[in-house]
């Protein structure tokens, strides 16, 4: 079987689905609908396995055809290449993404977009992939649209509801925002380094020392834009869990496991070019680092299930982020790869325990699931483990390698990423123990109601629960004397010295987080446990108010843009516009109507005239010949 | 490739017959069946007859690929012009023999290597597309359209002719072949003449005012044929001229193509935005179409005719995609005006869904032909130093999509109250249209291999 074989069968098989349900979807019986759906990702996630078996993990480039050339600046191809960074995240993609079609089946059974709702979830596949593929970063850009443009789909899936609409409109125009950054990116790219292929860009970076030069920093600066809209970090990131409106096991793949990840993976796939602004990577950091604690203690006082969840994705992308900001490219995929499992398998989690409560979000009103969904209890319990980074679940390795690399690069990104974990564990665990321990909260009516998830939904969150236990594995830090396997998978890709820390630190951080964890834990299950509704609501202290109103950042962006616009319209929409624009506006307006008019009359039907005008300008013509 | 020119003639007089002996279930598959013959005699590149006239008529390169063009566009349009017969037009025979003669025409046009041949294949083509313009002979507007059509038309053969009486004036020849020595001031003002003919058969501002009287007349069906295959028949034409008179061709080619690109644009959007019939509309739209494809005839040499070939093919597909699903809405409304599009989406969804893609490949959309085509033309302009005018295009690009987001939120907004239907091979035809203009945007490299 050859390259570009495999490759058309990753690719495609989404897209096919995309059109069948598209467009025959409501006609056709739901059973063919679903095998359609599911089908499409698990072809293109055996494609992944072909590959790698058959391309003995060689990095291949697979040019399709060129698309066009620009002549005089860039060639663009409709290109492909497949390294190991790109195998990673081809597994998570189509491997989670199988899963979570899987679920969806059941999760989404009783909704009447149900064929429209799989033909978005096979196009969002679709787009990601040409995402992860693109061998240049046109087809990265086309690729990111079409995820970005799904994300609004999908939020906005039932559009009934004006609030998800606003969701999704919200969505849209901040990812709107960064993706100016990164055309205006792309656009200096292309004029710094005369091609779009990132080999080429890497080939061109390696032959001439280009660091600290001004227009590489611009450009990365805008790339970084980019990836705030796309991966939510801060200014960015308030659309994410707004984002939570569309259905769940959309948020468990689009808004936690991959779309969102995009970002770090373009700032790894062009990690040569960001290292020489170290400026830009500074910026990242810091960025990173302030997500990461702004999110995580906004998650604290949340009641919707959901959103503390969104919350917590926002914050792990900051971890990702700080790791990206102090060149720790290979621990960033790593983590991107670890919190995909586990953070599916949080989403689709909680989505099985919105499903038996028949749509129930808040957790002030549930508690003692424990006893009626022990499946999902017992997923759920290795989720939060594995999130909040207790050995020996996935979490722990990728998390602590982050907090060991910022320890060494800078103290003060580590302090406040500890800071985070704690917080981490806190609401992780008191989402846990307010929702399946203790007492149910909710109505009796409801409480008749509760029901275990179908099997469809739990074999999926059983197969993630299984990878966020051994996902970690792969990742062994070196006092173990193991290798560490990302790092020799992905050495080719990313040319990186494998991270070092001193045994006596390993320990002692491993010590700590045991023993921070174990007293978290312990304090929450006391507060939470049998709280009642009521106490769920805080007191009004000013850190809770301020926490529960998201440090007041919706309402600080409509203070200092939307009112400032829209006040800065109405003034000049009433004054500017009357006595300044309008005058102004309304020459040409004027002239291009009387232009309009006059030509309308020149367009009279009369042969006489349209004869005189040919006779005019041929004459004009000639009479420019003579003068020239 | 004389074949193809003898089958056609010969089987237009056999059409003519069989509308006369009342044969007509046979007269569409015949036409169909002489096509077709057409195309392969010259895709298998016979060589039958080719002696004679052989270096009048040229047999091979970029002239066999514009007829190609030319007989394919016909084959699109022919299983349509079987609606015409419905309307009690009893005289399907005649117009489709004449049909015909018009795809002979055009072909004659650019495979000539002789004025005296370009002359003819221009009368043939003309004077088919006169009769066609009045083939609705009981509407007034036909009548006028085919009257207005015919004035133009011979006030254009007789700019042509005096250009080519002044070019044998000075070279003592009519044939391209034997062009020597260079350019004087006689063969300026005769290439003058010429263009300027050429520019009134296209319709290029200022010589555009009969075009859009003439669309609006002219039964819809043959106003497809109007803006294809004269446009293609014209511009092949011309870039043969071009291509041939390299060394005589006047210096300042390019700024007079340049001023014509700049009046053109300008004033075919401004007046295209304020119509209300789709098919003037469209007729402004072809006007502006035709100064994109002038940007590809800066600096035009044979390595880049490909890129004025490119931008035929896509303007042609969407073009006939287009006037065609308008005569369908007239049809069932009775009119061509913008408010019978309304609801089309509710009404006839197929429909209004081709007609978008193609909307959005004329106003170049990516992934699409048009968006291909407009790239590659004003590359070349930039490449060549007109990179204030391509600025100019850009603009009148942007002004373009709100006449043509005009017709598809017509066709989005609103729904009708009943739905009607449109026969299924004559969707699948269209559907073929819209998915060669979607290839050719998404990998422009079939097509432009074969255009090299």
């Amino acid at each position: 079987m050859n390259e570009e074989l495999i490759l058309h069968l990753i690719l495609w098989p989404p897209l096919i689905g995309f059109l069948i349900n598209g467009i025959l979807g409501t006609k056709l019986p739901k059973l063919l609908v679903t095998l359609i759906a599911c089908i499409a990702p698990l072809t293109s996630f055996v494609g992944t396995c072909l590959a790698y078996v058959q391309l003995g993990g060689q990095p291949t480039n697979i040019d399709l055809y060129t698309w066009f050339i620009a002549e005089g600046s860039a060639k663009v191809e409709f290109g492909f290449y497949i390294d190991h960074l790109t195998y990673i995240m081809l597994f998570v993609v189509t491997g989670v993404g199988t899963l979570i079609h899987a679920y969806s089946s059941g999760y989404m059974s009783h909704d009447k977009g149900y064929s429209r709702y799989f033909s978005y979830l096979n196009l969002f596949l679709f787009s990601m992939l040409l995402l992860v593929l693109g061998s240049n970063i046109v087809v990265l850009f086309a690729g990111w649209e079409g995820v970005g443009l799904c994300s609004f789909l999908l939020i906005g899936f039932w559009f009934e509801n004006k609030e998800f609409n606003k969701a999704a409109a919200k969505a849209f125009i901040m990812n709107r925002i960064g993706d100016f950054g990164f055309l205006i990116g792309i656009f200096l790219c292309i004029h710094k380094f005369g091609a779009v292929n990132f080999m080429e860009m890497r080939e061109t970076v390696l032959d001439e020392g280009l660091i600290n030069d001004p227009m590489i920093v611009v450009l990365t600066l805008f790339l970084f834009l980019g990836v705030c809209g796309k991966s939510a970090q801060i200014p960015l990131f308030t659309w994410l869990p707004d984002a939570m409106a569309g259905p769940t096991p959309v948020s468990a793949l689009i808004h936690a496991a991959t779309m969102v990840t995009a970002g770090i993976y373009l700032i790894t796939r062009m990690h040569f070019v960001f290292e020489l602004a170290p400026i830009t990577s500074t910026i990242i950091a810091i960025v990173g680092c302030l997500t990461a604690i702004v999110a995580a203690s906004i998650a604290l006082k949340q009641n919707d299930i959901k959103k503390i969840l969104a919350y917590s994705t926002v914050s792990q992308l900051g971890y990702m982020a700080v790791a990206l900001g102090v060149g720790a490219y290979i621990t960033a995929i790593f983590h991107l790869m670890t919190h995909a499992f586990f953070k599916a398998l949080l989403f689709l989690g909680a989505g099985s325990v919105i499903h038996g409560l028949h749509g129930e979000q808040d957790i002030s009103k549930m508690g003692g699931l424990k006893s009626k969904m022990k499946w999902t209890y017992a997923v759920m319990l290795i989720g939060t483990l594995a999130i909040v980074g207790c050995p020996p679940f996935a979490g722990f390795f990728s998390k602590d390698e982050i907090l060991a690399v910022a320890f060494s690069k800078n103290k003060f990104y580590f302090i406040i990423l500890s800071i985070a974990s704690v917080f981490t564990a806190w609401y992780m665990f008191r989402l846990l123990f307010s929702t399946f321990h203790g007492k149910f909260r909710g109505t009796e009516e409801q409480e008749g109601k509760v029901h275990e998830s179908p099997w469809s939904m739990l074999i999926p969150l059983i197969v993630l629960a299984v990878f966020s236990i051994v996902g970690g594995f792969v990742g062994l830090p070196k006092v173990t004397g193991q290798p560490h396997k990302i790092y020799t998978f992905v050495t080719q890709s990313i040319t990186q010295v494998r991270f070092e820390a001193s045994h006596l630190f390993e320990f002692t951080l491993w010590a700590l987080t045991v023993i921070a964890l174990a007293v978290i834990s312990y304090l929450c299950y006391k507060r939470y446990t049998h709280k009642t509704k009521e106490e769920f609501e805080s007191a009004r202290t000013f850190v809770n108010d301020t926490l529960i109103h998201k440090y007041y950042l919706d309402e600080l962006y409509v203070l200092l843009f939307v009112n400032p616009l829209k006040k800065l319209g109405t003034w000049l929409g009433s004054n500017f516009e009357y006595h300044v624009i309008d005058p102004i506006v309304k020459i040409p307006d004027r002239v291009l109507v009387m232009a309009g008019e006059s030509l309308k009359n020149l367009q009279s039907g009369k042969l006489s005239w349209y004869l005189l005008s040919s006779v005019t300008g041929l004459l004009l013509i000639l009479l420019m010949f003579i003068l020239k | 490739m004389m074949l193809a020119f003898v089958i056609l003639t010969l089987f237009s007089v056999l059409i003519l017959f069989l509308g006369f002996a009342k044969q007509r279930n046979l007269i569409i598959p015949v036409s169909l069946l002489a096509v077709i013959l057409a195309i392969g005699s010259i895709y298998t590149k016979q060589t039958f007859w080719n002696h004679y006239l052989a270096d009048m008529i040229d047999t091979e390169g970029y002239a066999s690929v514009i007829s190609l063009l030319i007989l394919c566009t016909g084959l699109g349009l022919i299983p349509f012009l079987h609606l015409f017969q419905k309307r009690g037009n009893e005289e399907l025979g005649d117009f489709l023999g004449i049909f015909l003669f018009a795809l002979m025409g055009g072909m004659l046009m650019v495979c000539s290597q002789n004025y005296m041949i370009l002359f003819l294949g221009i009368e043939i083509l003309s004077l088919s597309m006169y009769v066609l313009a009045g083939a609705d002979r009981r509407k007034v507007k036909s009548n006028e359209a085919s009257l207005k059509y015919f004035i133009t038309g011979s006030f254009t053969s007789a700019v042509f002719l005096f250009g080519i009486a002044l070019i044998y004036a000075t070279r003592g020849s009519l044939s391209y072949l034997q062009v020597s020595g260079h350019g004087d001031v006689i063969t300026d003002l005769a290439f003058i003449f010429i263009f300027v003919s050429f520019a009134l058969k296209i319709a290029i501002v200022p010589f555009h005012f009969w075009a859009p009287d003439v669309y609006e007349g002219t039964p819809t069906l043959f106003t497809a044929a109007m803006s294809t295959v004269v446009k293609v028949a014209a511009f092949g034409a011309l870039f043969r001229i071009i291509q041939f008179n390299q060394a005589i061709l006047p210096v300042w080619l390019d700024w007079f193509f340049a001023i014509l690109i700049l009046a053109t644009l300008l004033l075919g959007n401004i007046m295209a935005m304020s119509q209300r019939s789709v098919k003037r509309l469209l007729a402004y739209s072809g006007i502006v179409q035709a100064g994109f494809i002038l940007f590809g005839f800066i600096h035009l040499t044979g390595d880049t005719a490909w890129v004025v070939i490119y931008y035929l093919l896509a303007y042609t597909l969407s073009s006939l995609v287009c006037f065609i699903i308008v005569h369908f809405v007239e049809e069932q409304s009775g009119s061509d005006d913008i408010d019978s599009f309304t609801g089309l989406a509710s009404s006839n969804p197929t429909l209004a869904i081709l007609m978008t893609l193609a909307l959005i490949s004329l106003a170049g959309g990516p992934l699409t032909a048009g968006f291909i085509a407009k790239l590659f033309v004003l590359n070349q302009a930039v490449v060549y130093g007109f990179a204030s005018l391509v600025v100019v295009a850009v603009i009148s690009t942007l002004m373009s999509v709100y006449y043509y987001y005009k017709i598809i939120n017509a066709m989005f907004s609103q729904s009708a109250d009943q739905k009607w239907n449109t026969p299924l091979i004559y969707k699948g035809i269209l559907l073929i249209f819209i998915l060669i203009t979607i290839s050719a945007g998404v990998v422009p490299g079939w097509f432009t291999l074969y255009f090299k």
